[in-house]
């Protein structure tokens, strides 16, 4: 393997593992006891270490040593995280994801940061060992330990050359069997038995002197393709053997049935769930739903997963996509070629079948590229925290919807908007405790990352019960700023538009974290360079929410394609609301504005595409073109234009890199007969047309004719 | 000689130190120099009815590598239940995923201790 693939593997899987690092170090604040998640923190440190080691980053190897040699103190203690060791931990985090993101992870960029690191980790490690080494002499005793174990291996364990059974006694080594079950639940009949099958698990209750770790490692081998699982039972001991339990429970236990099975057979009487419903305790939602979640739990830990370069995801969508084209190309040319006879319908039937498979192989290849949102979220849990501290704020992080997926194209780059979003959050949304009891709320305050699918669209919503938007204040700033006049009252949607402009912002104080007024506004246009959108809402007093929406992925679109004189145009579906053929009198001017439609019982803006795009038309009248209905969140218009041909799913080819943003277009696409049609930005529509109407429209003049 | 070990390395030094810890552990071993060598070998083994009860592989060889080595023993039906174990000096993931891809039932990293080793035959062989 190259040095550069090597690398590039290192530095992904050091992410992913500063990652667990740092999610383990955040639950374990609140829960210090939790010897799995210490294992795992530990791992995690052990694995970077591991992996620096080997590239020959002695920085970071150096620094994740000492840090992995309290954990492993902290881990062999038993005793929990002790409070004092969590600002280290999150320094030493910093300091390793400060060398990993530099670039050069075998600099000596961060010499001083790892030297102090270092410094602080030995400190702590010679301190931490006089209040272990006090506790130490009850628990010293090397004594007897317990534990249960229970195997399942997968049938063809015998293929990998390895046998159950010198592990097993390699197990019998260590101590003495206090109970062995072997379930033969699976074994079939003999006639039917394959002699090259494992059809046997096993439950084993141990007492040994060995550690955990030392029975891991008699399994090393399997414990990653099978079920291994090995847990110390402790002072329950008493309540494993003579305790009171269920039949159930018990057979379940020795492994000698599945709690499906036992379920299975509750289930010939009634369902706890069911029988909770009937008592009244329960609404039957909510037992379907637990359910759900249980089900999708199990999918998830049965999900087969490969490490796939994006960049060879990439490269297989764009390939689909060049499919897609040459396909429709080869349609259209073969019924021109055979006209209007029987042969036709058919050659068409298997090319629509041809088109149903690209689309089926399309839509898989993009999920392959879908990664959850819950990745990112867990991200801002330090961030807030860190945030929260900084400001002297209680602030809560609740999500929700983390199993959401999306492009990771996306994510990547929805990430520093929501950073921005969420850090205004703390920032300005949300009051310190003080005020918040002032104002008759609970003192902590509460952030709600949100994420879920709606119409084909990823919706990602960040809000606060804080203070609101202060409504007054920006009218205020933008009276000053000229942006509204001085007698008009502007809408509330108008208002909070105005945040999103560049340079306004109303924060009174220019703090570290944002309110520098270079915000919102490029928060907008990083989501509408993803071709998504946000939207405000807010209350006084109550809170503020912005609510970003997504499109699924990056590269297609479904769009209506529509003529307007000699060009085409695709307009993208999830911004149609339909169309309209518009009789005398539905077009009308309004006053001082450019021309207004009545659709049923309210007035959208009208405008025409020729008109916006100064271009040619066949029809220039609202009435003999057609009218199609857009919308840009919860505005709307009407535009006018000549034709509609049809839908079409369309690879959008960006042209940003060769030419200036043009407003109105979002990118290009190819048509079957290679040419090329341009993909209408609707939002940017909207813009043109607001322009339009302010330098004291030309549509006025068409309102007459 | 009825229970023995086949080992493959092109190093010298390797082949005799395996050779030397495995009998030292009561067992008796057959060595070739590469994955082709250990074709061969294993071919004559199996004409005289013989089988080895274990392999022990290293994954960088000329001619003909561990990992394909694996694999062809794996196609073998009279040899694919023979446990094989990887001699390696890659990273951990690295190691487990290559021997693992190949068939292998375990691994063990190289520069390694004679108790090491012989703990980890004990997996295997009796």
């Amino acid at each position: 393997m190259a040095g550069e693939d090597m690398l590039k593997i290192f530095i992904e899987e050091t992410e992913e593992n500063l990652q667990s690092l740092e999610e383990g170090l955040l639950e374990l604040e609140d829960n210090p006891g939790d010897m799995g998640l210490i294992d795992l923190v530990f791992r995690a440190m052990h694995t970077i270490k591991g992996g620096a080691g080997l590239m020959g980053f002695t920085q970071i190897s150096q620094a994740a040593h000492h840090l992995e040699n309290i954990l492993d103190q902290i881990r062999q203690s038993g005793e929990g995280m002790p409070r004092e060791v969590f600002s280290l931990m999150f320094a030493g985090l910093d300091v390793l994801r400060q060398l990993l993101e530099s670039g050069d992870p075998e600099g000596t960029a961060y010499q001083k940061e790892v030297a102090e690191l270092i410094r602080k980790a030995d400190l702590y490690a010679a301190g931490g060992e006089t209040p272990a080494e006090k506790e130490a002499p009850p628990k010293a005793s090397p004594g007897k330990r317990y534990y249960k174990l229970e195997l399942k291996f997968k049938p063809d364990l015998f293929a990998t050359g390895t046998d159950p059974l010198m592990l097993l006694l390699e197990l019998e080594e260590t101590g003495v069997f206090l109970e062995n079950y072997v379930n033969m639940a699976k074994l079939p009949p003999l006639q039917e038995l394959d002699p090259q099958q494992l059809y046997l698990s096993w439950t084993i209750f141990l007492e040994t002197g060995s550690s955990k770790e030392e029975l891991e490692n008699i399994f090393i081998f399997v414990a990653d393709d099978n079920e291994i699982k090995i847990d110390e039972i402790t002072n329950e001991l008493d309540q494993w053997f003579h305790g009171e339990k269920r039949t159930g429970e018990m057979l379940v236990e020795r492994g000698l049935i599945s709690p499906e099975e036992v379920e299975e057979v509750l289930a010939k009487q009634k369902r706890v769930g069911e029988l909770l419903v009937l008592e009244g305790k329960l609404a039957s939602g909510q037992v379907s739903k637990v359910m759900q979640t249980q089900q999708r739990f199990r999918e998830q830990e049965q999900a087969n997963t490969i490490r796939v370069d994006t960049g060879k995801l990439e490269e297989i969508l764009n390939y689909i996509a060049e499919l897609l084209i040459a396909q429709s190309r080869v349609k259209e040319l073969v019924s021109k070629m055979l006209g209007e006879r029987a042969a036709v319908a058919e050659v068409l039937n298997a090319f629509q079948e041809v088109d149903k498979i690209i689309r089926f192989l399309q839509e898989e290849v993009m999920t392959t590229s879908m990664i959850p949102i819950g990745g990112t979220f867990m991200r801002f849990q330090r961030m807030v925290r860190d945030l929260a501290r900084e400001k002297g704020k209680e602030i809560e992080l609740v999500m929700s919807g983390k199993e959401t997926e999306l492009d990771k194209k996306v994510i990547e780059q929805i990430t520093d908007p929501l950073k921005h979003l969420i850090r205004n959050a703390v920032d300005h949304g949300l009051e310190t405790a003080e005020e918040r009891l002032a104002a008759g709320k609970k003192p902590q305050g509460t952030i709600h990352l949100n994420a879920f699918h709606q119409e084909g669209n990823i919706v990602i919503e960040i809000s606060d019960d804080g203070r609101g938007i202060n409504e007054e204040a920006v009218l205020a700033k933008a009276r000053e700023r000229g942006l509204v006049e001085k007698d008009r009252l502007p809408s509330q949607a108008e208002l909070q538009r105005l945040l999103f402009m560049p340079g306004f912002s109303t924060a009174k104080e220019v703090s570290d974290i944002s309110g520098r007024g270079v915000g919102l506004d490029v928060v907008a246009n990083n989501i509408k360079n993803l071709r998504g959108s946000v939207e405000l809402f807010s209350e006084r007093g109550k809170g503020t929410k912005f609510s970003i929406k997504l499109p699924l992925t990056l590269a297609i679109i479904d769009g209506m394609m529509v003529r307007v004189g000699t060009e085409r145009f695709i307009i993208p579906l999830t911004s149609i609301m339909e169309f309209i053929k518009a009789r005398q009198g539905d077009i009308r001017q309004a006053e001082g504005k450019g021309l207004i439609m009545q659709l049923r019982n309210e007035y959208i803006p009208y405008s025409a595409l020729y008109q916006l795009l100064h271009l040619e038309a066949e029809h220039t009248r609202p009435t003999e073109g057609i009218l199609v209905i857009i919308k840009d969140g919860q505005k709307k218009m009407a535009l006018l234009v000549d034709e509609i041909i049809g839908q079409e799913q369309v690879v959008i080819k960006s042209i940003k890199e060769n030419m200036e943003q043009v407003d109105g277009v979002a990118g290009v696409t190819i048509m079957g007969d290679g040419k090329v049609a341009i993909i209408l930005d609707v939002s940017s529509l909207f813009r043109l047309v607001r322009k339009a109407d302010y330098s004291g429209s030309e549509t006025a003049k068409v309102a007459g004719s | 000689m009825n229970k023995f070990i086949f080992v493959l390395d092109d190093s010298k030094t390797v082949r005799a130190s395996l050779e030397y810890t495995l009998s030292k552990g009561g067992y008796e071993v057959v060595a070739a120099v590469d994955g082709q060598d250990g074709l061969e070998r294993l071919q004559e083994l199996g004409n005289k009815g013989k089988k080895p009860a274990m392999i022990i592989t290293d994954i960088n060889m000329p001619r003909m590598d561990g990992i394909t080595f694996i694999k062809e023993v794996k196609k073998n039906t009279a040899l694919k239940f023979i446990p094989i174990l990887v001699l390696t000096t890659e990273s951990q993931e690295q190691k487990k995923m290559e021997g693992k891809n190949a068939g292998a039932a375990g691994w063990l990293v190289k520069p390694f201790k004679p108790e090491q080793l012989i703990a980890v035959v004990k997996k295997f062989v009796k």
